[in-house]
């Protein structure tokens, strides 16, 4: 509330672009997108014509903030959408603590782990958004100079992370699981074939029953036997998470999988490298199709390659600064997906 | 069973236990009892027992004047939990055929950190008046806080002001024309005539400027000998006090909250 009522430049009311000389909607940015569209007018019908969204977005980015050791944290950062000042892009407003790695390689240890990292994300991400819940269900008055008193009706209308923090915020399996696109219900086995075309989105609903069940269930009971119906049925964690409990994500449009958003830049930063090496072998395995390469053998290639990064790894230290402390504008763009389904991305450029 | 086992039956009150819808009567009458007021003995016809139970409950008279159910033991509660008489569990908003969303509220409601918040730094450091007020100040504290994206070390800090007061000194020399090769004052005494005029440091004031003591007739006070940065923080630890201080206030201003898992 107070960024809003400090910035200089603030747009309350998204309004859509016209039409492309193809035909095709423009959209710019999240003001004029459909998912903030279609909250506004449902806020409006709720809340009155004097009634705004006062749309919220998300950074969840799990980059350490002390590195001597002494805080082991991570940040969450929000930007208001309607402050259209390029000064303020994105506050932090809160730190959860980091849960690493269990020292016992033991599978209840894994799992006690797991658990807590689960468990303390949502609690930490509950007590975030407890003023926050309550707003978007009443809406905040507020008062601008020379206008009449306004309503202001917080909603989340982007959640900016990399797939593991997007499946972990949304109490979804990481790995090991049938379901693993978020927003919908395509199988492995099935996802980026023909098959894969036109299958059920997720049902808000009935996920976030069944995922509240799970978590009262494991409160009494933590047995990993109890949760196997869960991950089976929905590939989802015996955790029900927080964002939830904000209205208009599970209410109303149910946009809470809607959502989620991805910063390319991010993604290029930490994803792009691991899947290219996760893939290396197998395409030099069927470009050398029996022959060596030039280093020799495929293995021995592969080991001068993991030399080669090895030697090279005091240059590869990422940036200590993460993505979300550099100046940027937001390109909203439209991506589809290789199973066909589109979803909302968000463009990360550095100026 | 609760004649053989007459200690061990949870079902049965144990000594001195009193029904928890009654404690609140019991405690309000405690006071009035040591105040040597009018006290009831809860006899009077249609009101629930107060008195303690028995100490003996395995005879047929006992169970028939007490409930069986009840006796969980030593339950710390609110007071004012049970004036209905319900289940022994706290008060909470119990919500059934609602929403999803406040299903899910109620649920991170009912964890024990949602009343555990506390403000991360006391109200009181918030109404404290900035150190850094000239926009000197505000820029140096800017790049301390802000450099390298964390912000600078304790020990950088340090080194930050030092260059910081060697900038303002040597600003200062040069555009006064002091003579090239001359011995330059110290800048601890500089400070100790800004502060107070010393003799001492008179001596060598008047190698580079007029002597002149705090309110001199003329106005060339000593206070301008030293600048704003070097008069704000004489020392290099009281720079990073101040910086952290300045952090704390911030914190206090905006509100940060604590809250223990």
């Amino acid at each position: 509330m107070g960024m809003i009522q400090n910035a200089a430049h603030v747009s309350l009311w998204g309004e859509q672009l016209g039409m492309g000389p193809d035909g095709t909607r423009l959209r710019s940015e999240i003001m004029d997108s459909d998912l903030f569209l279609s909250e506004e007018a449902t806020v409006r019908r709720r809340h009155g014509s004097f009634s705004f969204v006062l749309g919220v977005q998300l950074f969840v980015d799990e980059a350490v903030v002390s590195w001597s050791g002494a805080h082991y944290m991570y940040p969450i950062r929000a930007r208001v959408v309607n402050v259209r000042d390029r000064a303020v892009q994105r506050v932090t407003v809160g730190y959860i603590p980091h849960v690493g790695k269990p020292v016992a390689r033991t599978a209840p240890s894994r799992r006690r782990a797991s658990d807590s990292r689960n468990a303390i994300l949502q609690r930490c991400l509950a007590v975030l958004l407890r003023r926050f819940v309550g707003a978007s269900q009443d809406g905040v008055p507020m008062t601008f100079p020379g206008q009449h008193q306004l309503t202001a009706v917080p909603r989340v209308v982007g959640l900016v992370a990399d797939q593991l923090g997007e499946r972990a915020v949304v109490c979804l399996m990481n790995n090991a699981c049938e379901f693993f696109c978020s927003h919908c219900m395509v199988r492995r086995d099935v996802a980026g074939d023909s098959r894969g075309v036109g299958v059920a989105s997720r049902d808000v609903t009935v996920l976030l029953d069944a995922q509240l069940e799970g978590a009262i269930t494991r409160d009494r009971d933590p047995r990993p036997s109890l949760r196997r119906p869960l991950a089976m049925e929905h590939s989802a964690l015996a955790f029900v998470p927080a964002l939830g409990a904000v209205w208009g994500l599970s209410t109303d449009n149910k946009q809470l999988l809607n959502i989620i958003s991805f910063d390319l830049l991010h993604v290029w930063k930490l994803g792009v490298v691991r899947m290219v090496a996760q893939r290396f072998p197998s395409f030099l395995h069927v470009a050398c199709a029996g022959k060596d390469t030039r280093l020799g053998p495929v293995p021995d290639t592969l080991e001068a390659l993991n030399l080669r990064a090895w030697e090279m790894g005091h240059l590869c230290v990422p940036s200590p600064t993460p993505p979300g402390y550099v100046f940027s504008d937001w390109v909203e763009c439209t991506l589809r997906h290789a199973h066909g389904r589109l979803s909302r991305g968000v463009l990360l450029l550095c100026c | 069973m609760s004649v053989r086992h007459s200690q061990r039956n949870r079902l049965v009150p144990p000594d001195d236990f009193v029904e928890l819808h009654d404690r609140a009567a019991v405690s309000a009458r405690r006071p009035a009892v040591a105040a040597g007021g009018p006290c009831d003995n809860g006899n009077s016809a249609g009101a629930p027992s107060i008195s303690p139970t028995p100490p003996s409950p395995n005879a047929s008279e006992g169970l028939d004047e007490h409930p069986m159910l009840g006796g969980l033991g030593v339950v710390s509660m609110p007071p004012g939990a049970y004036e209905t008489g319900s289940l022994p569990v706290s008060r909470r908003r119990n919500v059934f055929h609602v929403s999803v969303a406040a299903r899910i509220r109620a649920y991170y409601e009912a964890m024990p950190e949602a009343s555990m918040t506390r403000r991360l730094v006391p109200p009181s450091v918030g109404q404290r008046t900035s150190q850094f007020d000239k926009p000197v100040l505000r820029a140096a504290l800017k790049l301390a806080l802000s450099s390298g994206g964390g912000g600078m070390s304790q020990m950088d800090q340090k080194t930050y002001l030092s260059v910081l007061l060697l900038a303002e000194e040597g600003g200062r020399s040069c555009s006064r024309g002091g003579r090239r090769g001359a011995p330059r004052p110290r800048r601890a005494e500089r400070l100790s005539t800004a502060i107070g005029g010393t003799g001492a440091s008179r001596q060598h004031a008047g190698t580079r400027e007029p002597v002149g003591g705090v309110g001199d007739s003329d106005g060339d006070s000593s206070d301008d000998d030293t600048g704003d940065i070097a008069r704000a923080f004489p020392t290099k630890h009281s720079f990073v006090a101040a910086v952290r201080e300045e952090q704390r206030r911030v914190l206090s201003k905006l509100c940060w909250d604590e809250t223990p898992l």
